[in-house]
């Protein structure tokens, strides 16, 4: 398997399976509230997100001993991400505040169930947002750096 | 700064080092393959540091390594 095939697949899986298992996540809480169920499938999807991220890290720690597993660029790659990301996730916040008072009206009300997940939903647009946005400078290349 | 741009010899000077590859000159300098591709292409500007790792690696100066379009000092003080 080619490197870009790998690169390839290894965002599709690292991205649809943190997204598939986040919406599960955010509807379970939805359906249920704040419970141990809720809680336990959080807690899982958090690990298992962070272990497919640092996957590659270990990997090439392990496989490519001579070789740097994170540079500069890498850095510099990360630091725009959670930049980008961290706009998004506002903006994301903004929009549920924006869309709750659009759909039930200035005296209306919100089930409470709509806060944990809307946080959870935050957590899951940050990591995907950060993820994608990492791939796309990946490809692009940041022309002068900072 | 518009019309401002870096250009390297990276490649050209591998080639005149026995032709030592990107993953050798990734070890030498400590980063990674894929940062020397991104810079021999012009997709990454690298940092002052790394520039100098980088033309010690082949033995010469920096200037030697990396060109800018930027006009000099001089043409610069002239024109004002």
């Amino acid at each position: 398997m080619k490197k870009a095939h790998e690169e390839l697949f290894g965002l599709m899986f690292g991205l649809t399976f943190p997204t598939v298992m986040g919406f599960v996540v955010a509807v379970s809480i939805y359906a249920n509230g704040i419970g141990a169920k809720s809680l336990f499938l959080f807690a899982i999807w958090l690990a298992a997100t962070c272990f497919l991220w640092s996957l590659p890290t270990i990997l090439r720690k392990i496989c490519r001993k001579n070789e740097a597993f994170r540079d500069e660029r890498d850095l510099l790659i990360l630091s725009n991400s959670a930049q980008i990301a961290h706009a998004v996730t506002w903006l994301f916040f903004v929009s549920a505040c924006a869309v709750a008072c659009w759909m039930v009206g200035a005296n209306g009300v919100v089930s409470v169930n709509v806060l944990p997940l809307v946080l959870v939903g935050g957590v899951i647009v940050f990591q995907v947002v950060l993820v994608l946005s990492g791939f796309v400078q990946e490809k692009m290349g940041s022309p002068h750096g900072r | 700064m518009a019309g401002e741009e870096l250009t390297n010899r990276v490649r050209q000077l591998r080639f005149e080092n026995d032709q030592m590859t990107k993953q050798q000159l990734a070890e030498q300098v400590g980063v990674t393959r894929q940062t020397i591709i991104t810079i021999e292409a012009n997709r990454y500007s690298p940092s002052l540091k790394l520039a100098f790792r980088i033309a010690r690696a082949f033995g010469v100066s920096v200037e030697d390594v990396f060109q800018s379009s930027l006009p000099s000092v001089e043409s610069v003080t002239d024109e004002r």
